[in-house]
């Protein structure tokens, strides 16, 4: 009677997937991918998750329409920028860049050294990335976000401007900037957990000194690849409030002002209960 | 019981700080986990790690603090120095450059952190990836010490993190210094230490509580 009932699951878990698989296809086949519009229907399918051999198209887009009015004014801008920081090659920022691409996503294939060729892509788009924003220049963290676009855009000009719209249009200013804070996330830690910042503060722990590292290259090397991609997926889309944060720029722009507000809850936890769907169908792999 | 025994050994807090890219990470691992590996990812913010010694039939923990090297995590990592009873600073015998900003860094570490005798942390210079054999930089050992005496180490080590060269021989050389220091406070102290007593003949000198 047990395996009638997990067949059973099996065949509702199949349609379920087959439901969605078809939504996809509604959503995306046929269409050039420039045609796609952002609607609840599409947020609910990327919360749900991006099949596998959607999902470039899926970031494609996304990232297209984060960075459009920048890329229809300066058609050219990323080989241009591309010659003019190669030409300064020796600079500071290019060998730091060269030392953090040792240890980015070694376990890669496509990553692992001696200098590969998506290497050299990597440390063109960083380098490239320097240059386009000075002011955020190159920061650790930003070598792994641009490895995870590099692997799922598979195009490097795509990877940059994927870079572009996180660092410019996702993250709150200056996230990335000469000087780094983490307030948003202790206040929203008091206000969600009060009991833990207590007892934190008890210790004199400051969980920013850990939670750094996840915000900055947005969980990338921190979570098994299909929860990871899940919520890039979703992350990409609606922004920081993925991040398990509810809009940082948003929390961020009350706390300067000074008017706390309510705060809605997170949809982290139903990506992931969604990623956990998936594994269940589609077996785990890593990046 | 054992974990109130162990709660009770001393802790010292150490700081490893240096240009991105030295080591740090790398020391601390061999050190403490015996392992080496060239995967280490840039440190973001502030990585731990915990090393007991015994030392002279005492235990004794080292609380290693691996600081990001990058400049932009400074604002969020130094607030933390104000607790280091020593430090390492580490440079990468390869590269000059990160020679050149072992000064910068001392300097950051004294006007964070001094002791309340007015004297800066025991601190100790870690020449580290010598087993590349390019170390022209540490050639010359005479001018290295003169060198630590001018800004203030109190010694240096030619290391190597990828074949255990030298690391534990530092990491016990700066543990005595830190033990020496404490003796010298607790010594210092005393003098100043007010003790009541009892028909003190001395006349108070404020005059609301003494009044003739």
């Amino acid at each position: 009677r047990i395996s009638t009932d997990i067949q059973m699951d099996d065949m509702k878990l199949l349609a379920k997937l087959q439901r969605l698989w078809g939504r996809w296809a509604q959503q995306f086949d046929g269409r050039r991918s420039g045609k796609s519009v952002a609607s609840p229907k599409l947020k609910g399918l990327l919360r749900k998750g991006v099949p596998c051999h959607y999902r470039r198209r899926v970031w494609r887009w996304v990232v297209w329409s984060r960075t459009r009015s920048l890329r229809e004014r300066r058609p050219h801008w990323y080989h241009q920028i591309c010659l003019r920081s190669q030409a300064a090659a020796a600079h500071r920022v290019s060998q730091q860049i060269w030392l953090d691409l040792e240890t980015t996503l070694r376990g890669n294939r496509h990553f692992s050294f001696p200098a590969k060729h998506a290497v050299r892509q990597l440390h063109r788009i960083l380098l490239a990335f320097s240059w386009h924003n000075p002011s955020v220049g190159y920061c650790h963290g930003l070598n792994r976000l641009a490895a995870m676009a590099l692997l799922v855009l598979q195009n490097e000009e795509d990877a940059f401007w994927c870079l572009v719209a996180i660092v410019e249009t996702i993250m709150p200013q200056d996230f990335y900037g000469k000087t780094l804070t983490q307030c948003v996330l202790k206040d929203f830690m008091a206000e969600k957990m009060p009991r833990l910042t207590a007892h934190f503060q008890c210790h004199g722990v400051d969980v920013s000194l850990v939670t750094s590292d996840w915000f900055l290259a947005v969980f990338v090397e921190r979570l098994t690849s299909d929860v990871l991609l899940r919520i890039w997926d979703a992350f990409l889309y609606e922004g920081t409030k993925v991040n398990g944060l509810p809009d940082i720029q948003d929390l961020y722009t009350r706390r300067v002002r000074g008017r706390p507000k309510k705060l809605s809850k997170t949809p982290v936890t139903q990506v992931i209960d969604c990623s956990l769907c998936y594994r269940t169908a589609s077996g785990t792999r890593t990046v | 019981m054992i974990m109130m025994w162990f709660c009770l050994c001393p802790l010292f807090q150490v700081l490893v700080i240096g240009d991105l890219g030295v080591g740090k990470t790398s020391i601390i691992k061999r050190y403490v986990h015996q392992t080496y590996s060239t995967n280490y990812r840039a440190t973001i913010g502030v990585d731990f790690a915990l090393k007991v010694l015994n030392w002279d039939s005492e235990t004794v923990r080292l609380q290693l603090w691996d600081i990001a090297g990058q400049e932009r995590f400074g604002n969020m990592t130094r607030v933390y120095y104000r607790e280091a009873m020593g430090a390492f600073i580490v440079f990468d015998v390869t590269r000059p450059t990160t020679f050149e900003a072992i000064t910068k860094w001392k300097e950051d570490l004294d006007s964070k952190l001094m002791l309340t005798n007015r004297e800066s942390i025991a601190t100790v210079l870690l020449a580290n990836k010598c087993d590349q054999g390019r170390e022209v930089l540490t050639n010359n050992g005479v001018k290295m010490d003169q060198f630590c005496k001018d800004n203030g180490f109190v010694g240096w080590f030619k290391t190597s993190a990828k074949e255990n060269t030298n690391i534990s021989e530092a990491a016990n050389f700066l543990v005595k210094h830190i033990m020496a220091t404490e003796n010298d406070f607790l010594k210092s102290v005393v003098p100043d230490t007010i003790s009541p007593k009892l028909n003190d003949s001395q006349p108070g000198t404020c005059s609301a509580c003494y009044k003739s």
